[in-house]
């Protein structure tokens, strides 16, 4: 990063090889589109070329930095579009590209092994969940959805909405405490 | 502030992003306050922040790396022609009465642009932006000069550049900057040049082979009729990597 802050072009293939695959795949999941999602890569890393040298290293990591930047411009995109977020479960990973939990050959092993790992473990978490929770909380999440929209989607009572996004998120940071996640790197404000 | 107030049942959603305008608000405006809320807003943004790696990974286009760096360097490239928006031209240029001082300083120098010239950097700038490959060098002002900064715009295999400035100190009576293009760390004078308003200035260096064949490009303060070696305290430098 403080390379690109000095305007070293350079520096962006090894940040690519890092995170390109893992913004182009959070994109991905909540667009549903690969054209839009690999659009919303490309400006991802057009944002981090220009915005390097405001990044604080003391606030949050890169990934988190990069991926957050990612998510916002994912939910503006579907908000744009107005299209209906899917629960990652009703998507068909499979016809849409190939997951590569086990396949990929990183150019940076120690990364990618590094986020491999920390996406299972928190997919694993997710997974416990029970199924009314985790759909509510992605909704929000992917889906860019407001409690009250959520309660629109899935026709439940707004207050249940809110109270199974409340004890999933509790139940969430018990399950990621206990798969050993470190959540507080993931902060950035 | 008493139980009632607290807003920790709404900081979930609130870092999901879940709540309507008027919600984010009422919480945000508590949050200002309250500083035991602030701890669980940490905490909830964590949490939410995790998510972001959550979805299973998918394999890229294989050209995606290189449509990305490719656009970026587009962005690069347009970026530093945006900041070479015509400048206010330097004084002796507005002045019209140093054109003679400086035809007699830069006389026979040709290869090594001529201050006041901003209309030939300026064309060659255009060129430069437009021709496959061209490369945007980042030049930065050193411990003696850390406002200034500079671009310096070519082609690796080609001769002629554009040095682009910023933020470069006003110069007294008798002295010019020159810019120098080091090989094997060995300085070669190069040209010659006077910034405006704001140490602004757009200058053409025309290398006396390939810019691919220099290391470095590095500005310094000198005598108005240029130096053989440079005297002054390096104001600008930097690499020129492919």
């Amino acid at each position: 990063m403080a390379r690109l802050a000095d305007g070293d072009e350079s520096a962006l293939g090894p940040l690519y090889d890092r995170y390109g695959k893992v913004i182009y795949s959070l994109a991905l999941r909540i667009v549903h589109d690969r054209p839009a999602a690999e659009e919303i890569a490309q400006e991802v890393f057009v944002r981090l070329w220009r915005s390097a040298g405001s990044f604080e290293p003391g606030r949050g990591r890169v990934s988190a930095w990069v991926l957050r930047i990612a998510h916002n411009l994912a939910l503006n995109e579907i908000r744009r579009r107005q299209s209906r977020p899917v629960a990652a479960d009703q998507f068909d990973w499979a016809s849409d590209g190939a997951v590569l939990e086990d396949s990929a050959a990183e150019r940076d092993p120690a990364m990618a092994t590094w986020l491999l790992e920390r996406a299972r473990a928190i997919r694993r978490a997710l997974a416990q969940l029970p199924e009314a929770q985790r759909r509510c909380i992605e909704l929000a999440f992917y889906g860019g959805l407001s409690q009250a929209e959520v309660a629109a989607a899935t026709g439940d009572p707004l207050g249940t909405v809110k109270s199974r996004i409340r004890m999933g998120m509790l139940r969430l940071r018990e399950l990621l405490a206990a798969e050993g996640v470190d959540s507080e790197s993931m902060e950035v404000t | 502030m008493d139980d009632e107030q607290h807003v920790d049942a709404e900081l979930d959603a609130y870092a999901l992003g879940a709540l309507e305008a008027d919600e984010v608000a009422a919480v945000e405006a508590h949050l200002s306050g309250c500083a035991r809320c602030r701890d669980f807003a940490v905490r909830s943004r964590a949490s939410a922040g995790m998510l972001l790696f959550s979805a299973p990974l998918v394999e890229p286009a294989p050209d995606l790396r290189a449509r990305i760096l490719r656009r970026v360097h587009e962005v690069a490239i347009a970026d530093a022609a945006a900041e070479t928006a015509p400048a206010p031209a330097p004084p002796a240029e507005r002045a019209g009465a140093d054109w003679g001082l400086l035809g007699r300083l830069f006389g026979g120098r040709r290869d090594a642009g001529q201050p006041g010239d901003s209309g030939r950097a300026s064309a060659l700038l255009e060129d430069l932006l437009a021709t496959p490959g061209s490369v945007v060098w980042n030049v930065a002002g050193t411990a003696d000069a850390p406002g200034a900064a500079a671009r310096l715009i070519g082609v690796p295999g080609g001769r002629d550049a554009v040095l682009v400035t910023s933020g470069l100190p006003h110069l007294p009576p008798g002295r010019v900057y020159q810019v120098w293009l080091l090989r094997g760390g060995q300085p070669v004078p190069n040209a010659l040049f006077r910034v405006a308003r704001g140490g602004r200035g757009r200058q053409i260096v025309r290398a006396p082979t390939t810019l691919g064949d220099f290391q470095v490009v590095a500005v310094t303060p000198e005598p108005e009729s240029g130096s053989p070696a440079p005297t002054g305290p390096i104001l600008l430098m930097g690499e020129l990597t492919a």
